[in-house]
């Protein structure tokens, strides 16, 4: 009996699954194709991405106990490394497994907001007095290297960064003052300093104190540092903006800001202007080197998003693109996928703005038009996340890894294929915690 | 084997002899050498376990078997009195005693000690004699420390910030009292960390179950702090110097003005300390190896200073009153910040300063209005400012270096001078009347009206704010004694009212002020009842239960400006708070005397505040945790010989599990009933003490004592999550401290040395805030009366 009821279902099932190989988001396996109209889409084998054993990078998962790991509120985040999100990985769990995240010896405790790059993690810790870079090997911290502050000081979780290379790292952000841009330049391989200063860069007018951190990229194309940022009319939060914000050029040699800021015309504040790029990614470049930037504006009761664009070479936004037309609520991380196409975590308002109202949805974003599909899996939307400050996607090897908290089941992996567009559901989480924060760190030596 | 066959025979040997005798009574009056009625005064049958109380006029009565018999009299400040007699006839024994320049141990050893009476009434309660321990104690909570349940959690060295904990309930949800008055009156400075030792007679620590004569909205108990009420004039000096440049000195005295009656109460407490113990295994710099190296440094920022100054003068035995005085005090401290709530962060310049003046007045007068009603009416204001200056650009290392920094140290952001100002209103009536010997009745109201004007002096964009809250707490209780005593009952109710003025509106995303903002007013009800019923003297058992509330403090409420956000979104804690144990005091035989008490209790705590770290910024808040169940023994046993020799010893267990089902998220919280993280779970206690008589000289004794206070490690963060090898802990502690003290010319001279933390233990009870190493103290003491 049991097999006879299943029999329609399954048929039923392949049908939607047939249906749905059609869509950017279909979630199926079976089309090896890529897409040869798109520019820049990869010629892709069945599978880029290798066998678990045979990657040289692994996934660290972080994970809070009790409260929020983000926002300054955890109990402890606690990092669990894998090697494997796919459905045949086991129940990720964090019972008597993975890292407590502070310093061996106990006197720092790190912030799951950090720069994640290659092996490393980089960021300024607890004690507020230093640069740390440090890696989670298995179910340990490994401090590589330390550099104390030497003339600009720095908050946890309250600055930006940028790489110049593999090897330069930029921090930045506002003084304790609020009034003046600090900002620090470090050898990523030995974390010395290699130079630091102040921006010679104005308040906006009317503006008494900068946003705690901005927005830092370095346009590789241009050779420019890109700096969004806006002023307010006091420190704290009731403090108001005085404009939209702006963009400094910089000149990453000297940096020294060139010409004069721009206001910005077509949005009202980025994406993370307090913790820039620490927790989630609002700035994404694609194969021609264009710029993105998630927005939003204060609009039609709600924080409608926006995707602006500086094309390549250029110091300003081009007035002419919206690539995230018509949102219902903000937009919260941007990451390019290739194809001409991006990854994007955002909210419809309607449904709520707390931090843990499920109200957050992922999709696949056509940069071009600004159509946008709802990542679905089987047939079915994949229904709302909760987690404001959450970045649960990682891109690598051709798959993004997509992270999801929905209210009615356990924390989950979706892994999307960029070349096929299709979505299979992957690892699951144990339910109890707050998942937060998923990255990809190349594995240690 | 032999022992324990030894033990019930001769208990039933007394209880068929009691049976057989006939009895005569023994009855009579005690009274001071004015011919005061003196009440509660002990009176024992020596060699035996017979004994009894004298009432309010200082009567007792007892009924003994004919033959020869020793009565002894005594009472905390008394010399005991003790008279033969043969008993053939019903008899009147009435005893007048004189005061006492010190009250040594042998109060406790020969009779009830008040401390012992108020332990074997019907609420759960630990009872700290700090008269006796005058000349050596130099700060309170080392004693209470010591206390069974009791856990005091120091940040750090003299001065520094500490959290007292009862049963496992947070030290916030402790109230803190001086002969009922809390003790908030004297200004947010003083504490029992620096607060005179010479004022303080004993400690009452009520767990879980408050007397509604207090007045407490406490949840998890309060402690009571009775000040030395001499009759006769005196003068009590002292001076201490230690390590870490401490130094205390301590002045209290009293003085009656024979031509007016008039009494002056002078008071003056001073505690400083460099505190520069040394910190070990700290990070340093190394620029050659390029790493941070554990190195050993000493605190170089941490500089503490408090004072106390207090006169107080008034009438007593007059007409219109029993005792009628006016107060006014001024306390001050000064307190240098060396790090933040984790020892990483390093601070050179912070500090925090209050100062607080404060009025007081009490009224006592017994047949007030009628006959047998008592009032005790109290009424004060007290100026309370704080300010916290944050004002330098610097970031300090543990070498004492600092680079020029571009934000201030404690908060990250601009120059800062944030003043606070809490004015408070207290007033409390007290009405208390006995229908008979065995019903009582007591009423008590008490008003706290606090204020919390805050401003910055520097920070231009602070947000200046005056929030207000008010508590009305009243309280009802019946006492019952029936039995001749045997049974004790006290029935209670409260009632709690709670308004709040919220102004503030900065940081309201941190403090939920968006939701709390204008006026509220909540009512609150609570109650409960106690019993002690004594099945024979070596054995009693006792119960008592509380519905409690306990409102939020304003510091809980509206944060300490520094290091403390404020929350005005906190509700009330309540709590099902039930104690059950039994007790007894046994004399196996002549000088030797066996005290014992064991103790089971439950605390059903919802909406519990808790004090969160935010160890990314250094910085704490209180908030509403769903509900924490608390359950846990302790027991104690105490041992005396001849008022030479004392032992004693305690271990509490206290198993706290949260509640919380449910994530903000509305999905299953993973911590659901498991053990809440950070907070001493078995802790214990032993001490040996032993009294040389007459050493050197006539009317002197030499006294040494040596405790061990160890504490089990616990975990920083929930235990089950993470492998457990990278997690954090506080480890476990093991602490022997030892004093020597001599006192001569019938104590009116004392010396005493102290040693603590003889083995020189690296010791934190909090995550990475280690306390002092070895310390030294020396202590003279001159008591003229």
């Amino acid at each position: 009996m049991k097999k006879i009821k299943f029999l329609p279902s399954l048929l039923c099932g392949l049908f939607l699954m047939s249906f749905m190989a059609l869509s950017f988001t279909a979630c199926s396996d079976d089309d090896p194709s890529g897409d040869p109209d798109v520019p820049g889409t990869p010629e892709t084998p069945d599978d880029p991405s290798p066998s678990p054993d045979a990657r040289t990078y692994h996934f660290d998962i972080f994970m809070t106990v009790g409260a929020h790991g983000g926002m300054n509120k955890g109990d402890g985040t606690i990092v669990k490394s894998v090697s494997d999100l796919t459905a045949a990985a086991e129940l990720i769990d964090i019972q008597n497994d993975g890292v407590e995240f502070r310093d061996p010896n106990g006197n720092n405790t790190y912030s799951m907001e950090l720069i994640a790059r290659g092996k490393y993690y980089y960021q300024v810790p607890s004690s507020n007095d230093r640069f740390t870079k440090l890696q989670v090997v298995g179910n340990s911290v490994k401090v590589v290297q330390e550099q104390p502050f030497v003339q600009n000081t720095y908050k946890v979780r309250s600055y930006t960064h940028a790489w110049l290379d593999d090897h330069t790292l930029i921090i930045m952000a506002a003084n304790g003052d609020a009034n003046k841009i600090v900002w620090t330049k470090l050898n990523a391989d030995d974390m010395t300093i290699l130079g630091e200063g102040t921006l010679n860069l104005s308040l906006p007018e009317g503006a008494t104190v900068f946003t705690a951190s901005g927005i830092l990229t370095y346009n590789e194309k241009a050779d420019k540092l890109y700096y969004f940022y806006f002023g307010k009319d006091k420190s704290g939060r009731t403090g108001k903006a005085t404009s939209n914000f702006l963009t400094a050029i910089i000149n990453p040699a000297t940096m020294s800001v060139e010409g004069t800021p721009k206001v910005n015309a077509l949005a009202g504040e980025m994406a993370g202007s307090a913790y820039g790029e620490l927790l989630q990614s609002c700035v994404m470049y694609d194969e021609n080197e264009n710029l993105y930037l998630a927005a939003f504006t204060d609009a039609n009761d709600m924080e409608q998003g926006h995707l602006l664009r500086i094309n390549a070479g250029e110091t300003d936004f081009d007035p002419t693109y919206e690539g995230y037309p018509n949102a219902d609520g903000k937009l919260l991380t941007v990451q390019y996928l290739g194809g001409n196409k991006a990854l994007v975590y955002a909210r419809t308002d309607a449904e709520g703005t707390g931090i843990d109202d499920y109200s957050h949805y992922y999709s696949i974003l056509d940069l071009t038009t600004g159509q946008r599909e709802r990542l679905s899996c089987n047939g079915s939307e994949i229904p709302y996340s909760g987690g404001r400050f959450a970045q649960r996607t990682v891109v690598v090897d051709g798959k993004a890894y997509i992270g999801v908290n929905t209210a009615d089941s356990n924390p989950c992996i979706y892994i999307y294929d960029i070349a096929t567009g299709s979505v299979t559901k992957g690892a699951e989480i144990a339910e109890g915690y707050y998942f937060d924060m998923l990255r990809v760190v190349d594995n240690a030596d | 084997m032999k022992l324990s066959i030894s033990i019930v025979f001769s208990l039933l040997l007394v209880c068929t002899g009691a049976v057989g005798q006939k009895l005569f009574n023994v009855s009579g009056k005690v009274t001071d050498r004015n011919g005061n009625a003196l009440e509660q005064v002990t009176i024992i049958v020596n060699g035996t376990a017979q004994g009894t109380r004298t009432d309010r006029n200082g009567r007792y009565k007892l009924k003994l078997s004919k033959g020869k018999h020793v009565l002894t009299a005594s009472y905390m400040g008394y010399h005991p009195e003790s008279k033969t007699l043969d008993l053939r006839r019903d008899t009147r024994l009435n005893f007048r005693l004189k005061e006492d320049a010190i009250a040594l141990n042998s109060v406790e050893v020969y009779g009830k000690s008040l401390n012992q009476q108020i332990r074997e009434g019907a609420f759960a309660v630990s009872a700290l004699d700090i008269r006796s321990r005058a000349s050596s104690l130099n700060n309170i909570n080392d004693l209470v420390n010591r206390a069974t349940g009791i856990k005091v959690r120091q940040d750090g060295g003299l001065g520094s910030d500490f959290d007292l904990s009862i049963n496992g309930m947070s030290g916030n949800s402790v109230r803190y009292f001086v002969d009922g008055v809390p003790l908030d009156t004297k200004g947010s400075a003083v504490t029992l960390a620096n607060l005179p030792i010479s004022l303080i007679d004993r400690i009452e620590i009520y767990k879980g179950v408050v007397p509604a004569s207090l007045g407490a909205d406490a949840l998890g108990g309060a402690v009571n702090l009775i000040t030395s009420q001499k009759q006769n004039n005196y003068l009590d000096v002292s001076y201490g110097i230690g390590s870490f440049h401490t130094h205390q000195g301590d002045l209290n005295a009293q003085f009656t003005e024979s031509r007016t009656g008039l009494i002056f109460r002078p008071t003056l407490g001073i505690n400083y300390s460099k505190n520069d113990y040394m910190m070990k295994g700290v990070e340093v710099w190394d620029e050659e190896s390029r790493k941070y190296l554990p190195q050993n440094r000493r605190r170089f920022h941490d500089d503490y200073f408090s004072a106390l100054a207090q006169i107080e003068i008034g009438v007593t035995n007059k007409s219109w009153a029993d005792a009628f005085f006016v107060s006014v005090s001024y306390s001050k401290e000064e307190k240098e910040l060396q790090t933040g709530s984790v020892q990483s962060k390093v601070y050179g310049m912070a500090e925090r300063k209050s100062d607080a003046w404060a009025v007081t007045a009490r009224y006592r007068k017994r047949d007030f209005l009628t006959k047998k009603l008592q009032m005790n009416a109290f009424l004060s204001h007290t100026w309370d400012n704080s300010l916290t200056v944050d004002t330098a650009y610097r970031k300090y290392d543990w070498n004492g270096n600092y680079i020029v920094s571009s934000r201030n140290e404690i908060t990250g952001r601009g120059r800062s001078m944030r003043h606070y100002k809490r004015p408070l209103t207290i007033a409390r009536i007290n009405l208390d009347y006995p229908l008979n010997k065995h019903h009582s009745f007591n009423l008590n109201y008490l008003l706290n009206r606090t204020g919390n004007d805050r401003y910055d002096e520097v920070d231009q964009d602070f947000e200046a704010a005056n929030d207000i809250l008010v508590k009305h707490v009243l309280g009802l209780s019946y006492h019952q004694a029936l039995f001749n005593g045997k049974l004790e009952n006290i029935f209670f109710l409260k009632d709690y009212i709670n308004h709040l003025l919220v102004r503030q509106t900065d940081l309201y995303w941190q403090t939920g002020s968006e939701n709390m903002a204008g006026t509220h007013t909540n009512n609150y009800f609570g109650g409960g009842a106690s019993t002690r019923f004594t099945l024979i003297e070596p054995f009693s058992i006792k119960a008592s239960y509380e519905r409690s509330v306990r409102l939020p403090l304003a510091r809980e409420l509206l944060g300490n400006g520094t290091t403390v956000y404020a929350n005005v979104a906190l509700k009330p804690e309540n709590s099902h708070n039930v104690n059950a144990g039994f007790f007894g005091t046994w004399r196996p035989a002549h000088r030797h005397t066996l005290s014992y008490e064991a103790n089971g209790f439950m605390r059903y705590v919802d909406n519990y505040i808790q004090a969160s770290v935010s160890e990314k910024e250094g910085l704490m808040q209180y908030e509403n945790v769903p509900a924490v169940h608390i359950k846990g023994v302790e027991g104690e046993m105490r041992y005396d010989w001849d008022g030479r020799l004392q032992l004693s010893a305690n271990i509490s267990y206290q198993d706290a599990r949260d509640q919380r089902k449910y994530k903000t998220d509305g999905k299953p919280s993973a911590t659901y009933k498991k053990r809440v993280p950070n907070r001493p779970w078995i802790f214990g206690n032993a001490e040996a003490g032993y009294t040389f008589h007459n050493l050197f000289q006539e009317s002197s004794f030499l006294r040494l004592d040596v405790s061990y206070e160890w504490v089990h490690w616990y975990f920083l963060t929930w235990e089950a999550y993470g492998a457990r090898e990278s997690k954090a802990r506080i480890p476990a502690q093991h602490i022997v401290n030892a004093t020597l003290t001599y006192s001569w010319k019938g104590g009116r001279y004392n010396f005493s040395l102290e040693c603590s933390n003889l083995l020189d233990k690296l010791a934190y009870d909090n995550y990475k805030l280690q306390k002092p190493g070895r310390a030294f103290f020396a202590k003279f003491r001159l008591f003229i009366h």
